[in-house]
């Protein structure tokens, strides 16, 4: 194989001689007027471009992130990466969809520097709604990122140096696959559900009547009807008639035919639930909560997720992609639902910065700003879980102008004509309805409305990561900053332990302490020659007051260590030589530090 | 960790969902709503987590207690138990199934039959409560008084006495070790399983019995001229029970009952292929379907009538010659 490469190449060299010799005849021949058949030669521009701000220079992963992957194309870029940065990723399978697709996670942190699995953990995923698509190259681009700024930025270095990052871009595939792919209603798995109680389930989905690849609308010229073309923009916008207007059409919903012959046109589509209506807190049924299924976790990607927390104890903060509406939404779902003040004040003032990053961006609370919600994902991780999490509803359409209100209908249809060049609707056209008789398919594409437009897009995708990677530099950082010894007499010491949590995050929230969630934080001592006679948390550091524990004095249990604060420890030790300090907490990690005694 | 977390909750949780057909729930175990009729009350909103039963589905509840206790040989009602997290009410607070619970066996139930027991045998002692209990105006811990000469009674062994021993975290103090033997308060003593066996295989098929139980009551056809007909089909529920709880509409999980006639759309002028139903009460409640058809190229006319919970029965309509 090689060899005939290289007899190639050695026939392309010979080749070029001979028509470069060609070639210098001939242009001795003709006037320089030819100039104009002269090209530029076709080599590699990557060899030649220059980094702008944002991403360094070398890519050793290529990707275009100014379009969307399905599965497969996420699981190619996933192991890509993993291919390239095999010292900053570990990619597994955390479970499988209904439909048998693999929902990867990659695990992304300096694997060498530290134990990954006692570093602060930052939980991310995207896609539970199968239909917004940028929230899984939201999470793509930040595993593409960091492994590319490993090194380059001391920022990002740190990052993964200190925390572990899992990244799951989708966990909804299927309903992924089938959006990218078809189109339609995907919010849903693809478990088939009996939405109209017929006893069957999915047998009256949506479909592309008329082949054109796009499930859009249809509509039905109808002198009853109570709609009409908008005068400015007809191609673009349908608007309502005037009260005492005449319309000129009737809307019929979306592309799709009675099926099964009940009368009634798309009325039991593929999946029909909600799978961020299906987590095991505050959870309620279909009847109070539509789509939340049979019961908490009861769907194979939720269990999953659920089991993937459950085995990660060190994840410390979460954060879950949603398309649309440009917000940073915080829990709890429900008014009256679990919330403590301290742990609320955290979550304000980290989607303030957000806020700030990401332009348009409104910070909102689930149930008060939004809509109520019962069983979302927020209310597992932080309910059940006591972890610190957003939910990002990514991409607004105040960002097509950059203007803090939403733009109205007609500005988004210029947008379209002016800066789409006419690209975002399909025309209107006509087709033989075997209920309706003629009417018409067409309107706005599955592209339209949620997502960005591709040259915004890889700016969606890099805010919301800043936003996120921020969330995760919050998480507790603590460390042994102190450890002070004090002879009290022969043999008999007090040694001071200071422990500093340097971010903005306690190593157990309020939430987490309350339901204890996690096992409280534990600073221990040891050594060969030692006796611990008694022990205790420090209480006020300039009184020396000290709240004594009352048993096992060599382990001191501590609530938390709250955020930019320290808290100090005291061992009355009998002994001599080298002791060792541990401070052992589930979501912040364990420290070791060894001191001689004087 | 979280509700039905547990790989046998899930097991049970995965097979009333694959059996919908499930209308009767009895659970056994530490909740009761038989020995008691619960309380009912009007939903706040469709929007908000229940907390009593629906105040229409009380009735059944109050029936299948009196079974219970006809079954028992009880004959009063006694102290219900509530289970918070049930599996018994999940089945009926979010998926509408009549849900009974009740103790196998309970020392309350125990006093209460043999003290029954008792007066059959004595039936002229009147106040044998305040004969025993003579003088004695005491009530605290009676419960466990009554209980314990209960034990004393039937089964001895019940209850082991308290003796010193020597433990090794509290040295130099006493420390008694006795009281009920594990598992006392709730199973009967051995002597006994049998007879509350069969007591609650009593009730238990009886129970069977209240189901609801669909049929097809009458079909009657008219020629109203030319190839037109009307139609009547009038369904029945000859069980006891409705085809669905009050709750089970609230919940929607107990689908309506439907009935499809075997004839495509186009033949009917009024009326559809596909009709669902209003609940139908038990005992003989109707419900009627009428349609208007153009006859087709066949006298015979199948159709089908399903309940969720009642049972799915065929018919045929017959199409009288046009005269
Ligand atoms: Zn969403």
């Amino acid at each position: 194989m090689k060899h005939r490469i290289v007899s190639k190449r050695y026939i392309a060299i010979l080749l070029c001689l001979f028509l470069c010799l060609f070639a210098l005849v001939a242009f001795g021949q003709t006037s320089l007027g030819n100039a104009r058949s002269r090209k530029p030669k076709a080599g590699n521009p990557a060899r030649h471009s220059f980094p702008a701000l944002g991403i360094s220079a070398e890519r050793k992963v290529q990707v275009a992130w100014n379009r969307f992957y399905d599965h497969a194309g996420l699981s190619a870029i996933l192991s890509r990466l993993h291919k390239a940065f095999p010292e900053l990723t570990k990619l597994y399978s955390i479970g499988k969809s209904t439909q048998g697709r693999d929902i990867w996670c990659l695990e992304v942190t300096a694997r060498n520097v530290g134990d990954p699995d006692r570093k602060p953990g930052m939980y991310i995923d995207g896609n539970i709604h199968g239909n917004e698509v940028q929230t899984s190259e939201t999470v793509a681009y930040t595993a593409w990122y960091l492994c590319h700024q490993y090194g380059q930025l001391d920022k990002v270095t740190s990052l993964l140096d200190e925390r572990v990052f899992y990244l799951l871009a989708t966990i909804n595939p299927d309903g992924r696959d089938l959006w990218l792919h078809r189109g339609g209603s995907a919010r849903s798995g693809a478990e088939p559900t009996d939405d109209d109680g017929d006893g069957l389930a999915d047998e009256d989905d949506s479909e592309d009547l008329n082949g054109d690849g796009l499930i859009t609308m249809m509509r039905i010229k109808d002198p009853h009807g109570r709609y009409k073309l908008h005068t400015d923009y007809p191609e673009y916008l349908m608007v309502r008639a005037e009260p005492d207007e005449r319309g000129e059409y009737s809307l019929l919903g979306s592309e799709g035919i009675d099926n099964d012959g009940d009368g009634r046109i798309n009325e039991d589509r593929r999946g029909g639930y909600d799978m961020n209506r299906n987590w095991g807190y505050d959870w309620q049924p279909n009847y109070i909560q539509h789509g939340a299924m049979e019961y908490p976790f009861s769907q194979p990607e939720t269990r999953a997720v659920s089991e993937f927390v459950l085995a990660h104890p060190n994840i410390a903060a979460a954060q879950c992609y949603h398309n649309s509406g440009g917000m940073i939404l915080r829990g709890p779902g429900r008014e009256g639902g679990a919330m403590h003040s301290r742990d609320e004040r955290v979550l304000a003032l980290i989607s303030q910065r957000g806020e700030t990053m990401l332009p348009f961006y409104r910070s909102y609370i689930l149930w008060d700003d939004l809509y109520p919600a019962w069983g979302s994902s927020l209310d597992w991780l932080y309910g059940g879980r006591g972890i610190l999490s957003f939910a990002n509803e990514l991409w607004t359409s105040r960002n097509l102008y950059r203007t803090p209100s939403s733009p109205s209908d007609e500005q988004e249809a210029e947008f379209m004509e002016y800066v789409l060049m006419g690209e975002g609707v399909v025309p209107w056209r006509e087709y033989e309805h075997p209920t309706y008789g003629t009417i018409e398919i067409g309107g706005e594409k599955k592209e339209w409305g949620r997502i960005p437009p591709s040259f915004l897009l890889e700016e969606e995708l890099h805010r919301n990561m800043a936003f996120t990677l921020y969330h995760a530099e919050m998480m507790p950082l603590i460390e042994i900053s102190d450890i002070t010894t004090e002879k009290l007499g022969e043999n008999l010491y007090k040694i001071w332990v200071t422990i500093e949590n340097q971010r903005l995050i306690p190593t157990r929230t309020g939430q987490d302490v309350a339901h204890h969630v996690s096992a409280p934080d534990i600073v221990s001592i040891e050594g060969d020659n030692l006796r611990v006679l008694s022990a205790g948390r420090v209480t006020d550091r300039f009184f020396k007051r000290v709240q004594a524990v009352e048993r096992r004095p060599e382990r001191v249990e501590l609530d938390t260590i709250e955020g930019m604060s320290a808290v100090r420890v005291q061992f009355i030790v009998e002994g001599k030589g080298q002791f060792t300090v541990t401070v052992d907490s589930t979501k912040a990690g364990l420290l070791k530090k060894s001191q001689l005694l004087p | 960790m979280h509700p039905v977390s547990e790989a046998e909750t899930r097991a049970i949780a995965d097979f009333v969902v694959e059996h919908p057909n499930v209308g009767i729930v009895v659970t056994y175990g530490d909740a009761d709503n038989l020995s008691k009729t619960p309380e009912g009350a009007r939903p706040v909103s469709r929007r908000k987590p229940m907390t009593a039963i629906d105040e229409d589905d009380v009735g059944y509840y109050r029936a299948m207690g009196e079974v219970y206790r006809a079954a028992l040989g009880l004959d009063k009602e006694l102290e219900g138990a509530s289970a918070g997290g049930s599996f018994s009410d999940w089945m009926y607070y979010h998926r509408g199934r009549l849900s009974l619970a009740a103790r196998a066996w309970s020392p309350a139930t125990a006093i209460e039959l043999s003290k029954a027991a008792e007066k059959k045998e004595e039936p002229n002692s009147e106040s044998d409560k305040s004969g025993k209990s003579g003088g004695d105006d005491d009530k605290r811990n009676e419960k466990e008084r009554k209980e314990l000469k209960w034990f004393d009674e039937n089964a001895a062994k019940a209850f082991v006495k308290w003796r010193p021993v020597e433990h090794p975290d509290f040295p130099n103090r006493r420390v008694e070790v006795g009281g009920y033997v594990p598992f006392a308060l709730t199973n009967p003593p051995a002597a006994m399983v049998e007879q509350v066996t069969a007591k609650h295989i009593n009730f238990l098929t009886t129970a069977a019995q209240r189901l609801p139980r669909i049929g097809v009551r009458k079909i009657e056809t008219r020629h109203l001229g030319l190839s037109v007909y009307e139609v009547k089909i009038e369904v029945e529920n000859t069980g006891f029970l409705p085809t669905s709880l009050a709750q089970g509409l609230t919940t929607r999980e107990v689908h309506p009952t439907r009935l499809v006639v075997d004839l495509d759309d186009k033949y009917f002028l009024s009326g559809a292929r596909f009709t669902t139903l209003p609940t139908i009460r038990g005992s003989g409640g109707v419900v009627e379907a009428r349609y208007t058809i153009k006859a087709p190229d066949r006298k015979k006319i199948g159709f089908e009538v399903v309940s969720m919970l009642g049972g799915r029965v065929e018919g045929t309509i017959e199409l009288p010659d046009a005269k």
